[in-house]
């Protein structure tokens, strides 16, 4: 059973975080999970408005629509997600330094090994602490979410 | 009619978990110090020197005000504030 700290997200959001990190190449990518709870109902992918490998800045318009949405659909930020080009799965000194957000998840999807490794952790005042990703293999994405 | 700023998550434990506050018409570098008044510590989150910290945007109704006249844009009554911290990080250099 999935408790209060895991973040849970089907495998076809799974599926779509990595498509999205690939189509990004060379450049690290951006989005945020929306859901309710613990629980992921839909995938964002938000522009890099600073493309870079090594690294990311939400475009600020694109993100301020994804909260309207989410405020529209009664939905919260459940997690926050990017990519890493080169380097492992975990947040580094300057996803540590710019987490403004105590609250979502810290998804962090790495594409240097062989294989995508998708890692989960709580940021919070500096202090960081992996959460659990959980695969729901019922849970379904909501109906009516725009793209933004 | 006043002024209607929403308050992101990390900063709603300075406004008594209100998602919502009001303050009045004027720049928006005064109604921040306006509502720091109600709610202290609310200006030095969201300003620094009177101007707007880097990685927090500050949008008027749809528009970010760095397009517009900054710390410096004037707000009105009935006008909605949005108050959003960047997303930002990566490996750095």
């Amino acid at each position: 059973m999935p408790n209060a700290h895991d973040i849970i997200l089907s495998r076809n959001q799974i599926d779509s975080i990595v498509a999205h990190a690939v189509s990004g190449l060379p450049n690290e990518v951006c989005g945020i999970l929306a859901g309710r709870g613990n629980r992921v109902f839909d995938v964002i992918p938000i522009k890099n408005a600073d493309p870079s490998p090594v690294g990311y800045f939400m475009d600020t318009s694109q993100q301020i629509r994804a909260i309207r949405m989410m405020r529209k659909k009664g939905l919260n930020q459940v997690g926050i997600y990017h990519s890493h080009t080169e380097s492992d799965a975990l947040p580094s000194a300057k996803d540590v330094e710019l987490a403004f957000h105590p609250g979502p998840a810290y998804v962090i999807l790495s594409l240097a090994g062989l294989h995508p490794e998708l890692k989960a952790f709580e940021i919070n005042k500096g202090l960081v602490k992996e959460r659990f990703i959980v695969i729901d293999r019922n849970l379904k994405a909501t109906e009516g979410v725009d793209d933004v | 009619m006043a002024v209607t700023v929403r308050i992101p998550t990390p900063l709603q434990r300075l406004t008594e978990g209100k998602e919502v506050v009001e303050g009045p018409a004027g720049t928006m570098i005064n109604l921040v110090k306006e509502l720091d008044a109600k709610y202290p510590g609310l200006a030095e989150r969201i300003s620094e020197e009177d101007k707007i910290r880097r990685f927090v945007n500050v949008y008027l109704n749809n528009e970010d005000i760095r397009f517009l006249n900054g710390a410096e844009t004037e707000v009105k009554d009935g006008d909605e504030v949005s108050i959003v911290p960047a997303i930002a990080g990566g490996v750095g250099c």
